[in-house]
């Protein structure tokens, strides 16, 4: 009876055009949008930008159009590149015990404000900041970037806005903190982006990056990205050439709690280009979702020797990391040269 | 015309990129509202940008870029959905679209529901109401743009305002 008899609420002309009145007049467009529009603009080359010391200055809103292709380089060169590599973690002990001290902008174009270790780029304003002696961080026009400390490591919170990375120094020296989640370095470059609700996104260019939030971490190696949100673990990383929709299922199964049906599109969706996203699914599912995942991925890339489907799914760490090491991008399936600096790395105690 | 702008026009990308920067905002919530599904607003305010860089050398500057940028923005949106139309292909419109767009939340229960409710009403009314109520425009204008007669213009604003009150009264 009671509910026959409820009042019906009304809503007035006047009452709905206020309400019409307090609807804000921007929306926050998706991350990466910038990153679809700028590869489908024809037309005359852009003429010299104020910065053009670095093509990857000219990077997108949020994320860089396309400045991170991962090198391509040539057998002749690897050689040379080893020998930097190897300069640059023989490096790590005088890091380690004189870290480099300060920020500094290196260059700016456009309005910005830097105060009390806060920066503010205008929306057509850039700076390029100087992180001591490893590396250097582009901030993207209308970012708000705090500079938290110089040492021992060096550390950042990107409020909004976007920076692209570019350090050269050992793995944990650099970390940036957003709303959602740290990224933490692992030796490479990446833009990173975090729009107005502390949401971001990362693309990973040259080598990898750890996001962190609490306990949950997800590790994105190069030519791939990932989501984070605030209140929620980071998300699932996704390779660069992952299919639209398995990119979409995956942010309804991190994000918009898609569950098993998400999960079912992600699996379905995969290929070997996506054996990364299905490891780090291992972790995130459980019983026969989790046995799904290590079907799929048993299939895109076989377990090594010794990873059985029971000890994957009992999370055994040994045979986790066993696995990881064998995917595509991981660090035990790089060149000689480039697996020698991983060595050294972890020898040198900062892998 | 500003400076940015007229760089813009020239071909400069990093330009284009500030113009984007400063409208993207703005524009992704008109094609966001006509559309009334985050995946349609993504792809319209991609053809809406893409449209405005290939049409920047006609832009003579008689008007703000902002409007002009606007106005474009409306007619890419109406002419797809001319062409969706003609393809019999309708765009799938629910309460999940509107989740869709902004899944970290910050938008308060008000908010959503008239969003939702915007979302939900069919497509012409949408039209009307959002170019009408949000936008700003007149009853000739969107005549002109819509191709409808003002009339019919007037009726469709009367119909979206009757169901939002309905949808907003549940």
């Amino acid at each position: 009876m009671n509910l026959l008899h409820r009042k019906r609420r009304t809503v007035s002309d006047a009452e709905l055009a206020v309400r019409v009145k307090a609807l804000p007049r921007e929306i926050e467009p998706p991350l990466g949008l910038w990153r679809e529009i700028a590869p489908r603009l024809s037309g005359a080359p852009p003429l010299a930008a104020p910065l053009t010391a670095s093509p990857r200055w000219a990077f997108g809103a949020g994320l860089a159009p396309a400045p991170f292709a991962p090198p391509r380089t040539r057998w002749g060169m690897r050689p040379a590149l080893a020998a930097a590599l190897v300069l640059c973690l023989a490096g790590v002990a005088w890091l380690r015990l004189d870290a480099p001290s300060g920020w500094r902008v290196a260059r700016a174009s456009g309005p910005y404000t830097l105060a009390e270790g806060r920066l503010a780029t205008a929306p057509t304003g850039r700076v390029r900041l100087r992180v001591g002696r490893i590396g250097e961080v582009d901030v993207a026009p209308a970012s708000r970037v705090r500079l938290l400390s110089a040492r021992p490591d060096h550390r950042l919170a990107l409020d909004r806005g976007a920076i692209e990375a570019r350090i050269a120094a050992p793995p944990r020296l650099f970390y940036v903190e957003t709303p959602a989640a740290t990224a933490v370095d692992l030796g490479c470059a990446y833009t990173l982006s975090v729009d107005s609700l502390g949401g971001s996104l990362i693309h990973v260019a040259l080598g990898w990056v750890e996001l962190r939030r609490g306990g949950a971490t997800s590790v994105v190696p190069f030519n791939m990205s990932a989501y984070t949100r605030p209140g929620v673990p980071p998300g699932t990383p996704f390779a660069d050439r992952a299919s639209d929709s398995l990119k979409a299922a995956l942010y309804r199964f991190d994000f918009l709690r898609g569950g098993d049906s998400a999960l079912a599109a992600v699996i379905r969706s995969a290929t070997a280009n996506d054996a990364v996203t299905l490891w780090h699914l291992l972790s995130r599912t459980s019983g026969t979702a989790r046995q799904a995942v290590y079907r799929r991925l048993a299939v895109l890339a076989p377990p090594p020797a010794g990873v059985s489907e029971a000890r994957v799914g009992a999370l055994d760490r040994g045979a986790l990391r066993v696995w990881w090491d064998a995917l595509p991008g991981s660090p035990g399936t790089l060149p000689w040269w480039q697996r020698a600096a991983v060595r050294l790395a972890a020898w040198l105690g900062v892998f | 015309m500003n400076e940015l702008e007229r760089r813009a026009q020239q071909g400069d990308r990093d330009a284009f990129e500030q113009l984007y920067r400063l409208h993207a905002g703005r524009l992704y919530a008109l094609c966001f509202r006509m559309a009334g599904d985050a995946v349609e607003a993504r792809r319209l305010a991609q053809d809406a940008f893409v449209r405005a860089w290939e049409r920047l050398p006609g832009f003579r500057g008689d008007a703000a870029f902002s409007s002009w940028l606007h106005r474009l923005a409306v007619n890419v949106v109406l002419a797809d959905r001319r062409a969706a139309a003609r393809r019999h292909r309708r765009v799938v419109t629910d309460g999940d679209a509107v989740d869709a767009a902004d899944p970290a939340g910050g938008w308060t229960p008000e908010r959503l529901d008239l969003e939702r409710a915007i979302a939900a009403l069919p497509p012409g009314a949408r039209a009307v109401f959002v170019l009408f109520d949000i936008e700003g425009y007149g009853h000739e204008e969107i005549s002109a743009m819509t191709g409808i007669a003002p009339g019919t213009s007037k009726a469709q604003l009367h119909r979206a305002r009757r169901l939002l009150r309905e949808a907003l009264e549940r």
